[in-house]
């Protein structure tokens, strides 16, 4: 789900229009940031610089708290 | 002045004319708080990620508003709590320039977020507009 590939160059610092994107509203947009599990997935494997993966987690945890995101999905479930 | 942005989930099983009720208690709980509504939105039926109170559905309502006095928010708060209808809720603190535009008419709505998006985005680079909206 997430593959922005290995791109050691952070997305949001290509494409600064992308920033305001980080918001739990925008759910959709931060699934490219979990895992089909429901991680989230660390800045070293997603080039995204430190300062928007704070925001980042931040967020997907809002989405969470309002089931927009999972906490956790099963994989033996589906 | 502070202001706050509240989402909450109802009971998607709820009738349009109770769930229009209970929206509009919950707005003049807001009001009773001396708060002023900026915007409010129905996001419609959702499938939740997760079950809450072993519902699979919620319908999903956004509010934002202007507060004078903080401590208040603490009885909107109780509000959700005790309002059996509310599955789950979320308050954030938001700063001013994230208010969203007031609603205008539907089809006027249209247009207008049309216009409206690159106002936004002038801060931003504009070589950089194009490219994401021929993502969506």
């Amino acid at each position: 789900m997430a593959i922005l590939g290995k791109s050691k160059i952070c997305p949001f610092k290509e494409d600064s229009s992308l920033i305001k994107k980080i918001n739990y509203k925008e759910y959709k947009f931060l699934r490219k940031f979990i895992t089909d599990q429901g991680k989230i997935i660390p800045a070293h494997v997603t080039g995204v610089s430190a300062k928007y993966q704070r925001m980042l987690t931040r967020e997907v945890k809002k989405a969470r708290i309002l089931a927009l995101l999972p906490f956790v999905v099963d994989p033996r479930q589906n | 002045m502070v202001f706050y942005e509240t989402t909450y989930i109802l009971h998607s099983a709820l009738q349009e004319g109770r769930l229009n009720d209970i929206i509009s208690v919950i707005e003049n709980k807001i009001k009773s708080l001396g708060a002023n509504i900026v915007y409010s939105d129905n996001w419609g039926r959702k499938k939740l990620a997760y079950m809450i109170n072993k519902e699979k559905y919620g319908t999903y309502i956004f509010v934002q508003f202007s507060l004078k006095d903080s401590d208040k928010l603490k009885e909107l708060s109780a509000e959700f709590e005790h309002n059996p209808n509310v599955l789950r809720y979320l308050n954030i603190r938001i700063e001013e320039e994230d208010l969203m535009e007031p609603k205008q008419q539907d089809k006027q709505e249209k247009e207008t977020k049309k216009t409206e998006a690159p106002v936004v985005e002038d801060k931003l680079d504009d070589s950089n507009n194009t490219a994401v909206e021929e993502k969506k």
